[in-house]
């Protein structure tokens, strides 16, 4: 086999791996459905583009997270800037949940998505560090590798984080 | 404290002590809400595989492309020149632009400049014969210079002085 076959072959192998985990974890961070397949193929299209760059030292999930969390956050900055809102306002990104709620594409029990609406309260730096961390049980050094963060500032940001969401949560 | 009716929050809280305490997670996982349309996954394999089957991947490239290099070369080079001439043109020996000159432009120049006496005397190193020759003509310097000129005696005592220094 040729070395564009064998190129080939290995990153269809990398979509069927990654492919879900990728699109959830932009799927967190951009909300909307559309928006997060739009950018799950951006981030595999960089991948596919950026293949030989990959590191054989560092783990390929922390580097694939790397790109799908960069990805999403461009996107979500743009989204921003188009709108001419705040780079801190996470208004869009709510507008977005309350709009999939309605439609049906996002669907949980209460507490779920009082959860979900406590993360959006967050900032995304702290937004992304919890979703790491509490959801993905990534440990604080693949965090570290992902989001290019001291182990030490993803503890403070993390315990940051967790105190608002609990803050959040004890409302009403 | 006190949480609704949940063990969610129950496990929350737990959760935010473990972290507090050793950095652990003792909740298990919580699933999150959001949900796609039945099928999408296999499809949007499909649909990357397609896109990028139509993208070629970028080959290693040079830390600089070589193009940039020639520019960056051309640039220093042009930058040298210039320089270079700039140098040479606005720091040329005076020696050699004050010899172009005529008497009459440096006499003009004199005129025209606020320079005392005392200021072209200090500056000039005069041999007596010069002394003489200068003092034997009017000039107007400056104020000092038309009083002693008025003066002989006065002019040839600072003569004098200046031929003792």
């Amino acid at each position: 086999m040729d070395q564009p076959a064998r190129r080939r072959q290995a990153f269809s192998s990398l979509v069927e791996a990654y492919q879900q985990k990728v699109y959830w974890k932009v799927r967190k961070i951009v909300i909307d459905h559309d928006d997060a397949n739009d950018v799950t193929q951006d981030v595999f299209i960089k991948i596919w583009q950026n293949l030989d760059k990959f590191r054989a030292d560092s783990k390929l999930y922390t580097w694939i997270y790397r790109i799908a969390v960069n990805e999403s956050l461009t996107f979500i900055q743009k989204q921003r800037r188009k709108n001419q809102i705040s780079l801190e306002d996470n208004q869009l990104l709510v507008d977005s949940f309350d709009k999939g709620v309605k439609s049906g594409y996002i669907d949980g029990e209460e507490i779920e998505l009082r959860l979900q609406q406590a993360i959006l309260e967050l900032p995304d730096k702290q937004r992304l560090v919890f979703d790491m961390r509490y959801f993905d049980k990534l440990s604080y050094d693949d965090i570290s590798e992902i989001t290019g963060t001291t182990v030490g500032g993803l503890k403070a940001t993390y315990h940051v984080a967790m105190k608002k969401v609990e803050q959040f949560l004890k409302q009403d | 404290m006190k949480f609704p009716n949940d063990s969610f929050f129950n496990k929350l809280q737990a959760s935010i002590e473990d972290i507090i305490d050793d950095e652990q997670l003792s909740i298990g996982r919580v699933d999150h809400p959001f949900t796609v349309p039945k099928g999408y996954f296999e499809q949007a394999s499909q649909q990357i595989l397609a896109l990028t089957s139509a993208k070629k991947p970028k080959g290693k490239q040079l830390a600089f492309p070589k193009f940039k290099v020639w520019y960056a070369a051309a640039a220093i080079l042009l930058l040298s020149s210039v320089t270079a001439w700039f140098y040479t043109n606005s720091v040329a020996d005076n020696s050699v632009l004050v010899q172009n000159l005529t008497n009459e432009e440096i006499l003009s120049y004199l005129e025209n400049e606020p320079i005392g006496y005392s200021e072209i005397a200090n500056s000039v190193d005069f041999t007596n014969e010069e002394i003489y020759e200068l003092t034997s003509e009017s000039l107007p310097f400056d104020d000092d210079l038309d009083y002693m000129l008025d003066s002989p005696e006065l002019l040839m005592e600072e003569i004098q002085q200046l031929n003792e220094k």
